[in-house]
């Protein structure tokens, strides 16, 4: 082998030295709790991303061939759906009832059919922006949450927010929430307010994820839940229809580990108003 | 590194040409080579296997080159060990833990996840040292004997994730010698900001509207908003890999490489026979190279080419990804090849306006089978684009496609345009209105690092519920 070569063989001996003793020092980092493993493939070749969600896919799918929950629970909520198609006295009308609230709310408005119900609503809402934002709404127009209450009164008032507040200090979002209540309750003194309890995401999302995880989603929804009093205001936790049986959203039922795929709104909508129905009707 | 990310463009490109144009030339393969291998190495962080893995691949290469040449005798059998090593490595990485997972349907034994990780960049620079080994073999190259200027053919970091795939012969002369000159460097720079700004302002954003169809369920979805979604995925794929692959070649010119074409606007075409040769060119030529050929191409007979053709089109569609819809894709794909050669013969090369209503049905429907790796998922989702065929039940937003349309009309303005000719032969018409030329590159730019600023295009980050 000639100098140049041998130099040059070296010199990749060297790389490849450096990376495996780069690699040890952050595998001792990292188990010390110094540095948090934050490794990301960023394989910005889309067919590889292909290939790595196809492998991700395969894993999942894996685990629940193995386990066999999928069929179970696909029944179960087959079983719900229908129990909600025969419990027809628990109808409910949803004529003059607003829903507040960001994509989750969205997705009722888009594919819930819930009749008579208006929506103030967008991708991204949170208790920060909600009086400044102006929302394009059928029938009414581009309008802020402060005219359409002065505006029209409303049955019921269904408030579901948080999510996108999630990476904000806890208190502050306390704070703003009882403001918001406050303001609603203000502004529409004979209204019946549900808050909504904000849906779980997937385990893998929340094992991963630091900020939107069900561990956090959980202590916001505890605050919300507080605000119930059982006579004008009332707690609603769809996360009984959704949860897997560790607490986080169905892998099944969403394909990007935070939101429902659209068939599920349906559910959900039925799902509210039959809880609606229950508890003003004293529980029939 | 994504080249699509700030840390490539503003702290890795400035540092390396700073470095890489101030040494005296002699001196630039050298750190071309560096600055490829902290690439590999950022690029391969937590799996450091990888980086591993890559350079024994580059020596294996460079050996079986010259052991090739050394002995002409066992040159056969040289090759033979090298593309086995090779497909040996490329298998398990990109296959094993598939073909596991399926056989775990079967056998309990089996039942077990690998979680492989495909280390990134292996499909090109493989592929790129398959070719190299070949040409050797047939005499069409002298092997290289100096090590330097192999690892920097395989590894120099433009093409090195996601190609073109460029062969020897194509860079062997600037491998030895390359002359920088102002001229090609600015122009260099302009090919690059052009690739980055479609790939920033264009396919990343256009791919949110194919990842809300995903979202939403596919049974969910209006016919239209199905035919908008994959349209989508269309433009996404195509100004994504081509703006990539325009990266590549303006930073090769930067360094004094004329890297191959890989994109020749393919959404032009009248036939698949015709888009093939127009999209990723260099993969087709591989294909058709060391494949397609020494199968006997199409010269032994109409059986042997509808063989060599199968074998081809299967190898591509397994190229691209292991699973079921990959062979699908590629079986798809021969299927209409084969139509096309054999009974529509140059048809639509005469009625180029049929041709284009045909691809444009084509080309979605193909990437469709791409794109949906649940097969029965694929099921649903035809079904909505062809309502007539299946169930229609469902529940959809009946004015969803009216929705996404107010949001992408703009992207899709601008796909249809830039799949175009037109918009290139303008920028040709304006090549020397040197104040315009930067004024728009310009815009592009600082468009394009606003939004990787904001991580519009961090597919990490979802911000917004």
């Amino acid at each position: 082998m000639n100098k140049r070569n041998l130099y040059t063989f070296l010199f990749l001996c060297a790389s490849m030295i450096a990376v495996i003793a780069f690699s040890e020092l952050r595998k001792i980092k990292t188990s010390a709790g110094i540095i948090q493993d934050e490794t990301q493939t960023e394989s910005e070749f889309h067919i590889e991303i292909q290939t790595e969600q196809v492998t991700e896919a395969k894993s999942e799918t894996e685990t629940e061939t193995q386990t066999d929950i999928q069929t179970e629970t696909e029944a179960e909520t087959e079983a719900q759906v229908n129990s909600l198609d025969i419990e027809s006295e628990t109808k409910i009308s949803m004529e003059n009832t607003l829903f507040i609230g960001d994509s989750r709310t969205v997705g009722l408005m888009e594919y819930a059919k819930i009749e008579g119900a208006d929506f103030f609503c967008t991708v991204g809402m949170n208790i920060f922006d909600i009086y400044d934002e102006k929302v394009d709404m059928p029938g009414i127009g581009k309008i802020r949450l402060s005219e359409l209450l002065e505006n029209k009164k409303y049955d019921r008032i269904y408030i579901m927010l948080g999510i996108n507040e999630l990476g904000y200090p806890f208190d502050q979002i306390v704070r703003k929430y009882n403001k918001l209540v406050d303001f609603v309750k203000e502004k529409q003194p004979e209204t019946i307010i549900f808050m909504q309890a904000n849906l779980h995401v997937t385990k893998p999302r929340s094992d991963k994820d630091k900020i939107y995880n069900n561990s956090n989603i959980n202590n916001l929804n505890e605050v919300i839940k507080g605000f119930a009093d059982g006579k004008r205001i009332y707690y609603l936790d769809a996360n009984t229809v959704f949860d897997d049986s560790e607490g986080a959203l169905r892998r099944d039922m969403s394909s990007d580990n935070a939101h429902l795929y659209a068939r599920y709104y349906v559910t959900w909508g039925r799902w509210i108003e039959e809880q609606t129905a229950k508890l003003l009707n004293g529980g029939e | 590194m994504v080249f699509s990310s700030l840390r490539f463009v503003l702290v890795f490109l400035p540092i390396f040409f700073i470095i890489y144009y101030l040494v005296p030339s002699k001196y630039r393969n050298f750190i071309l080579l560096t600055g490829s291998l902290v690439f590999y190495f950022i690029g391969t962080i937590g799996y450091p296997e990888h980086f591993i893995i890559f350079i024994l691949s580059m020596l294996l290469d460079f050996a079986v080159g010259i052991m090739i040449e050394e002995h002409p005798k066992h040159k056969k059998r040289f090759l033979i060990a090298g593309v086995v090593m090779h497909l040996i490595s490329l298998m398990t990485f990109k296959y094993l833990d598939f073909a596991i997972g399926e056989l775990g349907r079967f056998i309990p034994a089996f039942n077990i996840s690998l979680n492989i990780v495909l280390p990134i960049g292996i499909s090109f620079y493989t592929f790129q040292g398959i070719s190299y080994i070949a040409d050797v073999y047939k005499g069409k190259v002298k092997a290289e004997r100096d090590l330097l200027r192999y690892t920097v053919y395989i590894s120099m970091f433009e093409q090195l994730i996601a190609g073109p795939i460029v062969t020897y012969s194509e860079v062997r002369r600037e491998l030895y010698r390359r002359k920088i000159k102002i001229q090609t460097v600015k122009s260099g720079i302009g090919i690059f900001i052009f690739g980055l700004g479609l790939k920033v302002l264009l396919a990343n954003p256009i791919s949110k509207l194919w990842t809300q169809a995903v979202t939403i369920g596919f049974d969910s979805l209006s016919t239209p908003l199905a035919w908008m979604s994959i349209a989508a995925y269309s433009f996404h794929i195509y100004f994504d890999f081509f703006g990539y692959s325009l990266m590549a070649i303006g930073l090769g010119k930067m360094m004094g490489f004329n890297l191959p074409k890989n994109f020749n606007h393919p959404y032009t075409s009248v036939t698949m026979t015709e888009f093939w040769r127009r999209w990723h060119m260099t993969l087709g030529s591989w294909f058709r190279e060391y494949v397609y050929i020494p199968l006997g191409g199409n010269r032994k007979g109409n059986f042997a080419t509808i063989r060599n053709l199968f074998v081809v089109w299967l190898l591509t569609g397994l190229w691209h990804g292991a699973g079921y819809n990959f062979l699908l894709w590629g079986f798809t794909l021969f299927l209409i090849i084969v139509c096309e050669k054999y009974f529509l013969g140059n048809f639509f090369d005469r009625n180029r306006a049929l041709g284009h209503i045909y691809m444009m049905l084509l080309i979605p429907l193909s990437w469709s089978i791409f794109a949906i790796t649940d097969i029965s998922q694929l099921g649903i989702f035809l079904s909505r684009l062809f309502p007539f065929f299946g169930e229609t039940g469902g529940t959809v937003y009946e004015y969803d496609y009216i929705k996404y349309f107010k949001m992408y009309y703009p992207f899709f303005i601008a796909g249809f345009i830039l799949s175009t000719r037109l918009p290139y032969r303008q920028l040709m018409k304006i090549k020397d209105k040197k104040i315009v030329v930067n004024l728009l590159l310009f815009v592009i730019l600082a468009g394009s690092i606003y939004c990787m600023y904001k991580g519009f295009d961090d597919p990490f980050l979802y911000f917004r519920f």
